[in-house]
């Protein structure tokens, strides 16, 4: 039996907004979980009035931007913002812009487009990503090098808490160091401090011009190979990124062998100079097809190929590995790897980000994860790196034989969330225990 | 008003904003805020309100400054730390008056001609040869001891009171200093033989005392100023018809030409007469630099590679440091190679080395570093103390570099 | 005092020589770059990670408060030991681990100044971008810890952006490391951010990764000079709107124009009401074009708008603008510094507002500005000695930093809370935003035994 109460709720967000019936509510969930109920609120007073009353009844509550993750909120409520998708403002002067959590991040990159800005991160999922998702998963990405990580551009934001307060925090400062950094901190918190209902977010002027040079390789090795060239020449792209022969066929259909994306956003006089540069690099390193690609639709087709692949990864967490080294290390990685892996070439999927030294690891059917994971941890850190995130910090620790610190650290972490979520009610679906 | 009082508004200005950091020495090696001009300005002006009661830890902190000046170059707000240092010794003097050994040993002896003297002669009879036999005291304080230099007789002795050329142009006065005098008489040597060759008479009057520089720093104004009048009575009165003052150890000239006129702001009746001295004083590679050195005269066979060594006197207390350089990029075949941080202090800095050898000893070795990294052969420089000390230093970490007086490397490069 | 055990201990943990209990040595450990000043029951100075475990948990078992503190140059009283206190010095832990150019990393221990950073790393031709004005005395501990600013965050940003792991001892003596040698490694929450900034209340940092990056290939710096600093402010929101964006976008006023023109004699006119530097970097391809923009924005304005030529003018040009804190006591002993911050739009209005402070309140103020972060440094000069004045500069202090708020600004853009703003905290923050803060506190530091009273109170 379910403690929602679906009246109240109802008051709250209107009829209309409260969804309880599975075959409607299948659309905006995904996972094993079964909640209760799909509330889509239109407000932030309304998202706050839905946590104070999932506190008295002690419902667990799941959020998400388009979709909810059900997992841990079976009997629960699913919390939707697709319709608090507004863009509140957009402050020219000071580059900065007021949003809600549920406006798609590809809708945003349009407006913020047709005020010739930039939005440097990444969406998570071409289609449904949504702003607030972006902050709340707050990751690095490919653009990273050049942007920062997605945090870099959270100035501030109005958050419900778990105990259904409203707490307003930030501004339009780009400096801003008053106070304990809870701005940056809850950025990647994946919503278990509280529901951000309002985003204040930081943009950059668009770059002068956009180039792209592709080009194919026959082995992921050589590939890398060009990039460390191109890195030791001091040449630091946008984007420095290769995709597996697998998976490079999603990215660019009809690609034989690996494909290497490189993104120059900059200036135009040196954006030329530094296109030619890094198309002889990749020619004399050994790539075939290399081009360079000015027209703006073409570049757009390039660079939407690879957040398709990079999205694909995404939707499947739990089945890859993801880990980073330096970036002059990834030749020596990726030889290792291909120990454990096999040809990478052949594997289901492997993504290298160049500047980051990053790999992301689609794994095959039948693959122990952890296994895997502890083996590439072990690699990575003979090289500088680790496996990313919670996982990596425990497999790190395990390595050091240093328990004491692994359980430092989850109880530092588990402190923190009951600190702001005594209850346990939000996203409980969401482990800091790896 | 007290000593503090009259340096208050100084003190007050200090707005402990740190830039003095980067710039001291005894603060880079000891990471101790006490051994920092602004530690130490804050803790002469808790002294100055009352706050702290003079101790031995406020002793050292006040007695281990370099008096190097740098932090006074540094200072945005123009602190002149080492003048605040300055008057916390001589209101530590006034209080409780100057330790004894510190007295005895090294501020009366150095003071008294005779007692130097006296000194001199009984570490070099006895005194060396008796601390050769004691094993590990090779190094006293980061001192060469068994290779300390000792003039046969003191070079006062060992010349006329006057050097008569065949065509004199210029007539100079000789200031010789006590470590010429005593330790370094080829120095003075070489100094009569540049002026000599460049047509200059050299008067160098017998009874002249040490410049009181040391017990200057170390508050005793007294004795400082027996002797500045001494000096500037045997130069202005007996020899009143030497154009110029000459020394070549830049921390004289620097007592001679600055400190001389503070000493005697209170006397207003002598302070005339000390204006007419100090305006005469010159530094040697200076006053080579006016007259102009005949550039023919100079030969030298031998290919050198020379640096040079700023003097904390020269650079910051004269600002005199492009005219050494010019000197000795004059002698055939020497190539002059600049070392990093020329201009930071040696480690001697007057008795720091034997009352604060800790910190001094790694100055010095930052700064023999800093000498081998040039790979020269001769380490040039313009101070007596600097010279003996940075020998020292080289000879401990068994680096070849011989250390010259710049007035040293002319004298060779003319013919006897 | 310490008990005769607590010091013997100690002594034993860091050796005779590092620990520090006589008054005259504790004097010089009661200050920083503000006017405050306490005193603290010792010194202590470690020279490793383990010095640092046992010295936490010696305390711990007394009950004595621990703060940390680096050079001591910051300016906003966070190194002030304000409550029964032993200073944990780390001015001694001074090794730089790790220069690893290729992938963009250094390890190195909080000790390390700043400057000494910068020199190992440009001789690889890298730099470290974080370089506030004391940099060449601040360490990187004390950078992290207030989450310090400088000239380049315009195009940059501020320390947090370059700490990439961190070795963090915690207050119950146990060591953890948050982040690591690359971006994407934090344990679930971004614990890095959170100790960044956050002036050692919730752990003692032992060795901090920090990203790195190859010195650009070109740069060119530009003065504009202007007849009042109203007009200055606005080339700033010219630029800004234009959609540039310059290393650096730095504002003097004529008084500072003058304090530092005392000290370095670069030669800028002691007539002009204000001067920008203004600086970008890049290819050197590019840089004609910025330039070129850049002097025709400043020119609709300025009386005056020329380029650095030489590596020496640059040199001397910067010089002066580091030394403008420095050097105000060539006009009044002591100084109050503000680092109120307002949205780049609102510029303009904030140098009103300084000014009408000025006025009002009949104060001497210098401005020195990064303007292109909207960043002030209002500086009140006046002479502490003076009881009454002293009230009056508080009170225009106060003043400034509600007129900031007011133009939806913050009190703090680069310097940090300490003691000197905390009393104008809950003025900025909301009370869910400050008991957040509370929370995270509490979260690392339930006993609140590390930098007590900085920031919030518990």
């Amino acid at each position: 039996m379910s403690n929602v109460n679906i009246s109240k709720l109802k008051g709250i967000v209107g009829d209309a907004y409260v969804i309880d019936s599975p075959s409607e509510m299948a659309k905006y969930l995904k996972g094993q979980g079964k909640p209760a109920v799909v509330v889509l609120p239109a407000s932030t007073s309304e998202v706050s009035s839905i946590v104070k009353l999932a506190n008295e009844k002690n419902v667990k509550l799941g959020v998400g931007g388009a979709v909810v993750d059900t997992q841990g909120i079976t009997g629960g409520i699913a919390m939707v913002m697709s319709r608090m998708n507004r863009l509140l403002e957009m402050d020219q002067l000071n580059l900065v812009a007021v949003v809600e959590p549920g406006l798609l991040h590809k809708e945003f990159l349009l407006k913020v487009a047709e005020f010739g800005l930039n939005f440097p991160p990444e969406p998570y999922e071409i289609e449904t990503s949504s702003v607030g998702g972006c902050f709340a998963i707050g990751d690095s990405d490919s653009k990273s090098f050049e942007y920062g990580p997605t945090r870099t551009f959270l100035l501030g934001f109005e958050m419900v808490l778990p105990t259904g307060e409203i707490l307003e925090i930030g501004n339009k400062c780009i400096k801003n160091v008053s106070g304990l950094d809870f701005i940056h901190f809850a950025v990647g918190s994946q919503g278990t401090f509280g529901i951000f209902t309002k985003l204040l977010v930081k943009l950059l002027p668009a770059p002068a011009a956009k180039k792209a040079v592709i080009g194919t390789f026959a082995s992921m090795h050589k590939a890398n190979a060009a990039f460390n060239t191109l890195i030791k020449r001091n040449v630091h792209p946008t984007r420095m990124n290769l995709i597996n022969a697998s998976l490079a066929k999603n990215a660019k259909p009809g690609t034989e062998g690996q494909l290497v994306i490189v993104d120059l956003q900059g200036f135009k006089e040196s954006g030329k100079n530094i296109a030619n540069e890094v198309a002889s690099v990749l020619t004399l390193g050994g790539g075939s097809d290399v081009k360079i690609i000015e027209e703006g639709a073409e570049y757009d087709q390039v660079i939407n190929g690879w957040l398709k692949v990079r999205a694909e990864l995404n939707a499947k967490r739990s089945r890859t590995v993801e880990f980073v080294v330096g970036p002059m290390k990834m030749p020596q990685a990726l030889a290792q790897l291909e120990a454990l892996t096999g040809d990478l070439g052949a594997y289901p999927g492997v993504i290298v980000e160049g500047l980051l030294g990053y790999v992301c690891l689609a794994l095959p059917e039948g693959t122990d994860k952890l296994d895997l994971a502890t083996k590439v941890n072990k690699l990575a850190m003979s090289l500088g790196g680790n496996v990313k995130g919670l996982l990596g910090h425990k497999l790190k620790a395990d390595v050091y034989n240093d328990a004491e610190m692994w359980k430092q650290t989850t109880s530092l972490l588990n402190e923190l969330r009951q600190q702001f979520d005594p209850k346990g009610i939000l996203n409980p679906g969401v482990s800091l225990e790896a | 008003m007290g000593v503090l009082q009259d340096v208050y508004e100084m003190l007050n200005t200090c707005n402990k904003c740190g830039g003095c950091h980067t710039a001291c020495k005894t603060y880079k090696l000891t990471g101790a805020e006490t051994m920092v001009a602004r530690g130490r300005i804050q803790l002469i002006k808790a002294v100055a309100d009352g706050k702290l009661e003079p101790n031995q830890e406020y002793e050292d902190a006040i007695m281990s400054c370099l008096l190097c000046g740098e932090c006074a170059v540094t200072c945005p707000n123009g602190v002149h730390g080492n003048e605040l240092v300055m008057a916390a010794r001589r209101d530590l003097k006034l209080k409780k008056g100057i330790k004894p050994f510190v007295k005895s040993f090294a501020l009366n002896t150095l003071a008294s001609p005779k007692r130097l003297d006296m000194g001199f002669r009984l570490f070099k009879g006895m005194g060396k040869s008796f601390l050769n036999k004691i094993d590990g005291l090779d190094y006293f304080r980061g001192i060469d001891i068994r290779n300390f230099p000792t003039a046969k007789k003191p070079f006062l002795e060992q010349v006329p009171e006057k050097i008569t050329v065949q065509h004199p142009k210029h007539k100079v006065g000789f200031y010789v200093g006590c470590f010429l005098n005593h330790a370094l008489d080829q120095t003075a040597h070489s100094v009569v033989k540049v002026l000599t060759k460049n047509d200059c008479e050299v008067i160098i009057p017998k009874d002249q005392v040490c410049c009181g520089l040391p017990q200057y720093c170390y508050g005793d104004f007294e004795t400082a100023k027996k002797n500045a009048r001494k000096t500037i009575d045997t130069f202005l009165d007996k020899y009143s018809d030497a154009e110029v003052i000459l020394s070549a150890c830049g921390s004289c000239v620097a007592m001679l030409r600055h400190d001389y006129l503070k000493l005697f702001a209170d006397e207003p009746s002598y302070l005339e007469k000390v204006k007419l001295f100090c305006e005469k004083v010159v530094e040697f590679s200076e006053y080579m630099e006016k007259i102009g050195v005949d550039q023919t005269k100079l030969h030298n066979s031998t290919p050198l590679t020379v640096t040079y060594h700023d003097p904390c006197h020269m650079v910051r207390g004269l600002k005199v440091t492009k005219q050494p350089r010019q000197l000795l990029q004059m002698v055939p075949r020497i190539e002059y190679k600049e070392m990093f941080e020329a201009n930071r202090c040696c480690g001697a800095a007057g008795l720091i080395q034997a009352f604060y050898h800790e910190v001094s000893t790694d100055i010095t070795d930052q700064k023999t570093q800093n000498i081998k990294d040039t790979n020269a052969d001769l380490v040039a420089t313009s101070c007596p103390a600097c010279m003996l000390r940075l020998q020292g230093g080289i000879n401990k970490v068994g680096q070849k570099q011989k250390v010259m007086h710049v007035a040293d490397i002319m004298a060779n490069a003319y013919e006897d | 005092m310490l008990s005769q055990a607590v010091v013997k201990r100690l002594k034993e943990i860091v050796g005779e020589k590092n620990v520090v209990t006589d008054k005259v040595g504790l004097l010089t450990y009661g200050y920083d770059g503000t006017l405050l000043s306490g005193e603290a029951l010792g010194v202590v100075s470690p020279t490793t990670t383990e010095q640092v475990v046992e010295i936490v948990k010696l305390m711990n078992e007394h009950d004595i408060k621990l703060v940390p503190r680096g050079a001591g140059t910051n300016e906003s009283g966070g190194t002030i030991p304000s409550e029964k206190s032993v200073v944990i010095s780390f001015t001694k832990m001074t090794k730089i681990h790790e220069i690893d150019t290729e992938n963009f990393v250094a390890v190195v221990e909080p000790g390390v100044i700043n400057f000494d950073l910068q020199v190992e790393l440009a001789k690889k031709n890298f730099y470290f971008p974080p370089d506030p004005s004391s940099f060449k005395a601040s360490t990187i501990g004390g950078n992290l810890g207030e989450c310090s600013g400088g000239p380049k965050c315009f195009k940059y940003g501020v320390t947090r952006d370059y700490m990439l792991g961190l070795e963090v001892v915690l207050p119950n003596g146990k060591v953890i490391q948050t982040g690591g040698r690359n971006f994407q490694s934090e344990p679930g929450y971004d614990l890095t951010r959170i100790i960044v900034g956050s002036e050692g209340i919730l752990g003692l940092v032992t060795k901090v990764f920090v990203r790195i990056l190859p010195i650009p290939r070109a740069k060119k710096t530009m003065l504009a000079l202007y007849d009042k600093v109203e007009d200055a402010s606005q080339t700033v929101a010219d630029i800004v709107a234009a959609g540039i964006i310059p290393t650096t976008l730095e504002l003097m006023d004529n008084l500072l124009i003058n304090t530092t023109e005392d000290f370095t004699h670069a030669g800028l006119p002691r007539d002009a009401g204000a001067v920008l530097i203004i600086e970008v970097d890049g290819y050197q391809e590019d840089m004609d074009e910025q330039v070129k923009t850049i002097g025709e924005i400043a020119s609709k304005i300025a009386k005056e708008f020329k380029v650095a030529q030489s590596a020496a003018e640059v040199d001397q040009i910067w010089t002066s603008r580091r030394s403008a804190f420095g050097s105000v006591a060539r006009v009044r002993p002591s100084y109050g510094v503000n680092d109120i911050t307002v949205p780049r739009s609102n510029f303009p209005k904030a140098i009103g507002g300084v000014l009408k402070v000025a006025k009002d309140f009949g104060v001497t103020i210098g401005v020195v500005a990064h303007a292109g972060d909207g960043n002030l440094h209002p500086l009140i000069l006046f002479d502490q000695r003076n009881k009454e004045e002293t009230e009056t500069v508080h009170a225009a202090e106060q003043a400034l930093c509600m007129m900031a708020l007011d133009l939806d600004g913050t009190i703090s853009g680069e310097h940090g809370i300490g003691l000197v703003k905390k009393k104008y905290l809950d003025k900025e923050f909301t009370p869910a935003a400050m008991e957040a803060f509370r929370k995270i506190k509490r979260s690392f530091d339930p006993s609140n035994r590390f930098n007590p009273g900085k920031i919030i109170d518990l």
